[in-house]
């Protein structure tokens, strides 16, 4: 037996109006009977699309707007606490190459950093330009990364 | 990056939620109402989606769409409100500002369970027996329409067709009591 208490004729009304409503947003009513309730209301579908695309275009470029300056925000973030004279750590000429040879096949960096060497051998770079090539792999590799988990 | 999903505000069917969102907002707005409030409502449930200082879409719980509508009934409801609370104060309802409550009045005056029995009477008047059913299973609880269509052990086509009907029922009921009451 339901045990449940009925809803009141108000409470009844109330919802019964706003469901009925919400049929349109849903299979029950077709594109083609939205299109004509929209007409009966003295509107034009494509124009309400258009005029509505063109406001969800902004919304959309904002948002990716938005998201690279916080990445940007992170990044100089990120690099200021790297050049912190506490943070950095000294590598030798050869730990540096070889860390270089492990990013440039590193798949998460998709040839990145491949590219990078395509006309320049590393060993004719210094130390210091190899370093900052380095961070700038490892930052690559972390907006990838967000990139591609933003939106899941 | 990954290609846009239907789980990504970038992959949705926009012109689609568009449209249905604006005729939706004008459901509840009332037949009365300009177009064009409809409009800035959608458009305001939409841009609310895009904002981190409203409530967020999970699409782990439900569609945009489904969203989207309990966002336009949150801002319904609100100028609901706040015409309510200006109406405690100004007499004069603001111009083209009386569409909203204008089906409140209406259902205020004549009583709910009076406005439920002449559905019911219409639909009844018209043999319309599937709308009967489904207006009853309602009043007993059972709204949504799949879950009258378990209730009643009838396809959902059928249901969604018998609720078509019962929307017309009623907004006949209540254009009857709004022009006779000006």
């Amino acid at each position: 037996m339901d045990n449940k208490p009925k809803p009141n004729s108000d409470e009844t009304l109330r919802l019964l109006r706003e469901s009925l409503d919400a049929d349109v947003l849903t299979d029950a009513v077709t594109d083609a009977e939205v299109d004509q309730e929209l007409r009966e209301a003295g509107g034009d579908p494509a124009e309400i699309v258009k005029q509505g695309r063109a406001v969800v275009a902004q919304l959309l470029e904002r948002r990716r707007l938005a998201w690279q300056g916080e990445a940007r925000k992170k990044l100089a973030a990120q690099r200021a606490l790297l050049q912190s004279p506490a943070r950095r750590v000294e590598r030798t000429r050869p730990q540096i190459l070889a860390e270089i040879q492990r990013v440039r096949t590193d798949p998460a960096l998709r040839g990145t950093a491949a590219m990078a060497f395509h006309n320049r051998k590393p060993e004719e770079a210094s130390n210091e330009e190899l370093e900052q090539m380095l961070e700038e792999f490892a930052m690559l590799k972390k907006l990838s990364t967000h990139g591609d988990t933003k939106d899941e | 990056m990954t290609a846009p999903t239907e789980d990504s505000l970038e992959g949705q069917d926009w012109d689609r939620i568009i449209k249905r969102l604006t005729a939706f907002a004008k459901r509840r707005l009332g037949y009365r109402a300009r177009l064009e409030d409809a409009k800035d409502i959608a458009m305001k449930a939409i841009s609310q989606v895009f904002d981190p200082e409203y409530r967020a879409w999970d699409p782990q719980t439900c569609t945009l769409l489904e969203h989207l509508r309990s966002e336009v009934n949150g801002i319904v409801s609100n100028s609901r409100r706040t015409r309510s609370r200006s109406e405690e104060r100004f007499f004069d309802a603001p111009e083209g500002g009386d569409s909203l409550e204008s089906e409140d009045r209406t259902i205020d005056r004549i009583g709910s369970s009076q406005i439920l029995n002449e559905v019911l009477d219409i639909a009844s008047q018209r043999s319309d027996e599937n709308a009967q059913l489904v207006l009853m299973e309602a009043v007993d609880g059972a709204i949504a329409p799949k879950d009258a269509a378990a209730k009643l052990n009838m396809p959902i086509g059928r249901v969604n067709e018998a609720r078509r009907r019962l929307r017309d029922y009623y907004k006949a009921v209540l254009r009857r009591e709004e022009d006779s009451h000006g």
